[in-house]
């Protein structure tokens, strides 16, 4: 067996499926509806979900004043978040640390990387991601694997792609730009689906 | 329709069912792969405005989550022997022996064999580096060879 057969058996076998797309319309409205739809679970279980959801975050700030552990990757934003980037409201301070006129808020990149930071101690390698200044907004994609740098190259590997827009703020007479998060998604790591 | 809700119909209807293949050869099955990539297009209608490059993106979310299935159905039923994987098509000695390798694995080999990728595209679909596409590529041509000579 060599690489020509993997080729040919692979296309072979695609070539083996029939494909009818059904029309955009139905897919559009059907799946959508079904997600809008769908049974939300009873009310004492979201509180219970909430119970733990405050009991685990707080053992896991505890534990990381401690000795810094990794911070679970589930607190990451699920992805696939329902907004616009151009309009949508911060849900990020920005840096504790950084006063309000500072230039290091003027640039996306270092928002985007201290809003990581804040969530996940462990670094992400970033990609080229686009930052587009005269819309105003910007999306940066990360990419972060744990198992890889363990020597495990089976193991599960994460990325995803924080969101910022520019909101100018005006200090005394000068107006200075800054970026906001606004957003952050994520392709594997599904909270609600775990 | 805005234009970009109108971008990604238009990629749906000449992408779906380039997509589709794709799952199948990820998944292994077809009723999955259309799920997949219909669950791919609803949920790409909410970021849409920040995709940058439309197709590898969709490709991304499709390969993702077809790993994600595969994962799940490992856990579930631990390798299914080739005859249970084999349902309604041809013995097909190769096509049962990527069934054995792992998720990701299976989806460099697709990704490099099928797709023609070349290791930075499969590394930024998979999320690792290319060094690791290169040993997932090695290691499931291997796996393949030793599944075949069984």
């Amino acid at each position: 067996m060599n690489e020509n057969d993997v080729r040919t058996m692979l296309r072979r076998r695609a070539g083996d499926i029939v494909v009818d797309p059904p029309p955009w319309s139905e897919l559009g409205t059907e799946r959508l509806v079904a997600e809008e739809r769908r049974p939300s679970p009873p009310r004492w279980l979201a509180a219970a979900a909430l119970l733990v959801t405050v009991a685990v975050t707080g053992s896991l700030l505890l534990l990381s004043r401690r000795s810094e552990p990794p911070v679970s990757l589930q607190q990451v934003a699920p992805p696939e978040l329902p907004f616009e980037p151009a309009s949508a409201a911060p849900i990020w301070p920005g840096p504790a640390d950084v006063p309000l006129g500072d230039t290091r808020l003027a640039d996306a990149r270092q928002v985007a990387a201290a809003y990581l930071e804040s969530r996940m101690p462990r670094p992400v390698r970033w990609g080229d991601g686009r930052v587009d200044e005269a819309a105003g907004t910007a999306s940066l994609p990360w990419t972060r694997s744990d198992a890889v740098a363990a020597g495990e190259p089976n193991g599960p590997s994460y990325s995803g792609t924080v969101f910022l827009r520019r909101i100018d703020v005006r200090l005394a007479e000068t107006v200075v730009p800054r970026w906001h998060v606004v957003g952050s998604m994520d392709d594997e790591l599904r909270v609600d689906r775990l | 329709m805005t234009d970009w809700d109108a971008g990604l119909v238009h990629l749906y209807e000449t992408r779906y069912r380039d997509l589709v293949r794709l799952a199948y050869l990820l998944t292994g099955s077809a009723e999955a792969a259309e799920e997949l990539v219909q669950d791919a297009f609803v949920a790409a209608r909410a970021s849409w405005t920040a995709v940058r490059e439309p197709y590898p993106y969709l490709r991304t979310v499709v390969v993702n989550r077809a790993r994600s299935w595969g994962r799940r159905r490992q856990l579930e039923h631990r390798q299914p022997r080739p005859s249970e994987r084999a349902v309604g098509l041809d013995a097909d000695e190769l096509w049962d022996a990527l069934a054995t390798l792992s998720p990701r694995q299976r989806a460099a080999i697709v990704l490099r064999f099928y797709e023609d990728l070349p290791d930075g595209e499969i590394a930024q679909a998979l999320g690792c580096r290319k060094a690791t596409v290169r040993t997932a590529v090695h290691r499931g041509l291997a796996a393949l060879r030793q599944e075949i000579e069984r």
